[in-house]
């Protein structure tokens, strides 16, 4: 399947951010689902909904996958799957 | 499970309270808790997921509590989550469905947890809630109204701490009414939209299958798009995508995305009901896990954290387990000698008890000191809460062939042993990941390889190559494996297990404190579950392989043997023959000798070493003889046997062990008997190296495939025994082929 690498969305929608762009510490609120297959339905029902503010905690030593806090809870989320949630950062 | 039908409880069935929550809510405490030992082990029929029921009293009434998988939704991807969905519409065999579900919720998460209650009470259950972790809510100042939150979702609402037993007689006696009056939550008001979409896939579907589905399946149907519930209620596959397609068209129209919808309206409804109820003093996670996580996520001290704890666990189940372990093998021995000195007079009866009866219960019991040990230190790090963190920390290194950050633990396990291993992938929620992982664990190089690394390097490559090459040989083949495992995973989720793609979820749960209690009901039922199934099937294997290498036995067999050795000593000290009989009955040497011929001759005359010589040229080109070739089939229910199979098929008696001079000798000493190799040595330095790689490779362990039929399926445990035996046997050859030339 083809995805776009970051930089080639980057020069579509230089604004555009997703999950994965954040940086360790950082809160943002979760717009919208780039793709709305299975993935995204698995991560509402767990709360990543649109409106919910996460932050970003850190990233695993390896580099992948992330840990999130999401309304009082830490989730961890492969990067490819993060790359999918477009956030406003706040 | 009995097959029979229980007659006490057909006769007046005991009330079932089926036990529900998300994963990480102190579902299992509670379990314990209200059941404590009256607890039952088995497999859901079919499908193999745990499935665990126990009995408690309310009141003076014995109930039943099913405590089914945790789960975050009740949309099914897994057979975890499709089995829960079915006990709760009352569709798995053998089991109605339950008279009360009672859900247990994270007091201080109540929205998202609140998220499943609601898909329960829509399909029509009565429910009660408990929620649980109150002590700490009340610590993070999460103040919930119980009373208000009671009133608004229409059912009883228990605030308990599961860890610490308070609450559940309160709880007891909520679920107790409740059996009685049925209490069902309020269910949210869903728009037009939603019930124009149920009927519209109704009216796409078959009038027998949409009699048979109520509302409340129609509506799972259409929210998670899977045609799954509609096939099962007698429509074929076009029929149930057709009636999805239909639904999906009247969702859009009324603007809603069938992906999302369920999520988005349940969530919007659940923020309206709690939010009146639940004020919060704080809205981060507790200080206290951050603050562990700053050391065990951190880039170099959680790694070595991670790695230091690793290390005790392999440690402990390679090491600690060993004296156990020798104790069982100490009191099999004397267990078999006993009952060999009664039996003296019916060898067949002495050998069946001794050698097939006492030696497979062994086999069975041999393997509990690494599962209790494993399942001990698996219950602390999950029950802490720090599996979840190893999973983060590794995820990295094994998503890329389709395996998970909690595959970690069960393959390091399966160094040991693959048996705690492959039971050790139950942590793996991902039933994708999970498969790939049980297939891969027998490629890791267990303990009982050891043995067979030992004999044939100790043999052949340190007297040739000295110490050095010897350690180093024996360190590389612990590698073997591995090398061929990770590829093999990564093609297997590439091209064989085709899945829609699953998000990779992991929640990191608040540390927590282990309950004594909780850690050893896990280690009894996974003993308990180990020896009632798997260890059934290792017990008849080992039973087999005793009667292929018995049978036939007949007298002329052991008179030959006897013959030969009798002109053997005659030529050797020019004896007559009736000084040499007279010698050989009277010197205790020369009779344990003669011992080890004939069993040697009865094993080379056995059905096992027919089949030894019948398929021996298969492994002509790894460079076998028929002796390797039946000390390779006799291994087949476990490695090490082929030790002491070799030590009586080289007349050294089966009591050798792998550090033995005189086995050493005598393979060293083994030449071809005819062929174009006749005069050669057989265990050349390739043909040493291809029988180690084929131990490394090939399926042969039957408690293994065993635990791997127990797991998953017997279909699985042949692909993983067909392609593990074939792999091995083409890299044997190879090597050997490749070896010879140089």
């Amino acid at each position: 399947m083809y995805t776009e690498t970051r930089s080639q969305q980057e020069k579509r929608r230089p604004d555009l951010k997703t999950l994965n762009d954040l940086i360790d510490g950082q809160t943002a609120e979760i717009g919208s689902y780039k793709r709305t297959v299975g993935v995204s339905r698995r991560l509402m029902e767990l709360g990543l909904m649109p409106g919910v503010k996460v932050r970003f905690i850190k990233s695993a030593p390896l580099g992948d996958p992330i840990a999130l806090e999401v309304e009082g809870r830490q989730l961890s989320l492969r990067r490819e799957d993060a790359a999918q949630i477009i956030v406003q950062p706040v | 499970m009995s097959a029979l039908p229980n007659t006490v409880s057909s006769a007046k069935r005991l009330r079932r309270v089926a036990l529900i929550g998300n994963p990480n809510t102190g579902k299992s405490t509670l379990f314990n808790c209200l059941t404590g030992m009256r607890q039952k082990v088995g497999n859901y029929s079919g499908v193999t997921v745990q499935k665990k029921t126990g009995a408690t009293l309310i009141g003076s009434e014995r109930v039943e509590i099913l405590d089914l998988p945790g789960t975050y939704s009740l949309a099914a991807t897994s057979p975890d989550e499709r089995v829960v969905v079915d006990a709760l519409r009352g569709e798995v065999e053998n089991l109605d469905r339950p008279d009360v579900a009672l859900c247990i919720l994270d007091a201080t998460n109540l929205q998202r947890n609140l998220f499943l209650a609601y898909q329960i009470g829509q399909l029509g259950v009565p429910m009660v809630l408990a929620l649980n972790y109150w002590d700490s809510a009340k610590k993070r100042r999460i103040d919930v109204d119980v009373e208000e939150l009671k009133a608004r979702l229409g059912v009883p609402v228990v605030p308990i701490s599961a860890s610490r037993a308070e609450g559940i007689d309160a709880l007891k006696t909520a679920v107790g009414e409740a059996l009685d009056t049925g209490p069902k939550l309020v269910t949210p008001e869903w728009p037009e939209t939603i019930q124009e979409a149920v009927s519209a896939a109704r009216s796409a579907l078959p009038a027998a299958s949409d009699a048979r589905l109520d509302d409340a399946a129609v509506m799972r149907g259409v929210f998670e798009s899977d045609g799954e519930i509609f096939t099962r209620s007698g429509a074929s596959t076009s029929e149930a995508e057709a009636a999805l397609e239909a639904s999906r068209k009247a969702l859009f129209k009324g603007g809603l995305n069938p992906a999302n919808a369920e999520a988005v309206l349940l969530y919007q409804h659940i923020k309206e009901v709690v939010e009146p109820c639940v004020s919060s003093g704080e809205r981060t996670g507790p200080a206290g896990s951050e603050s562990i996580d700053s050391i065990l996520t951190h880039k170099w001290w959680g790694l070595v954290a991670f790695l230091g704890l690793m290390y005790l666990v392999f440690q402990s189940v390679y090491s600690w387990a060993g004296p156990f372990m020798d104790w069982i093998d100490a009191g099999k021995g004397l267990v078999q000698d006993a009952v060999s000195g009664g039996l003296e007079r019916w060898p067949m009866v002495q050998s069946l008890a001794s050698d097939g009866i006492v030696e497979g219960v062994g086999a069975v019991v041999i393997f509990l000191p690494q599962i209790l040990i494993l399942f001990f230190f698996i219950s602390l790090l999950e029950d802490t809460g720090y599996m979840a963190r190893a999973a983060f920390l590794m995820d990295k290194l094994f998503s890329w062939c389709g395996l998970s950050g909690k595959s970690f633990v069960p393959l390091l396990s399966s160094y040991a042993c693959a048996i705690p291993g492959v039971m050790a992938t139950r942590t793996i929620q991902d039933p994708k990941a999970r498969l790939v992982t049980i297939l891969v664990a027998p490629f890791m190089s267990c303990s009982a390889r050891l043995p067979v690394y030992v004999l044939m390097i100790g043999a052949f490559i340190e007297p040739r190559y000295g110490a050095g090459v010897a350690g180093a040989t024996l360190f590389g083949m612990h590698f073997v494996g591995l090398i061929v495992a990770m590829p093999f995973a990564y093609l297997m989720n590439k091209y064989i297990l085709k899945t829609p793609p699953q998000p990779f979820l992991l929640e990191l749960p608040s540390y927590q404190i282990p309950k004594v209690r909780d850690v050893f009901l896990k280690m009894y039922n996974q003993g308990k579950e180990f020896v009632v199934n798997a260890g059934t099937v290792i017990f008849a294997i080992t039973i087999v392989i005793w009667a292929l290498l018995y049978f036939p036995r007949s007298e002329s067999v052991a008179l030959e043997a006897e013959q030969n050795y009798v002109v053997e000593l005659m030529a050797e000290n020019g004896w007559s023959e009736s000084i040499a009989a007279q010698r050989l009955s009277e010197d205790e040497e020369l009779g344990m000798e003669l011992e080890h011929r004939i069993s040697s001759a009865y094993i080379e005359q056995s059905v096992m070493g027919r089949i030894g010589k019948t398929v021996q040229p298969a492994f002509d080109a790894a460079g076998f003889d028929w002796k390797i070739t039946v000390g390779v089939l006799a291994s087949f229910p476990a490695r090490e046997v082929i030790i002491s199979t070799l030590g009586i098929i080289y007349s050294l008696g089966g009591d050798v062990d792998e550090e033995a001079g005189d086995l050493r000798e005598a393979m060293a000493g083994q030449t071809w008997q005819s062929g174009p190799r006749a005069g050669q040595p057989i265990f050349t330095i390739p043909v040493v190296i291809a029988i180690m790689v084929f131990f490394a490779l090939c399926q042969q362990c039957g408690a293994t495939l065993a635990i791997i039929a127990q797991e998953t399926s017997w279909r699985w445990a042949g692909v993983s025994f067909g392609f593990m035996t074939l792999l091995a046997w083409l890299a044997s050859i190879a090597i050997n082929q490749v070896g010879s030339w140089f």
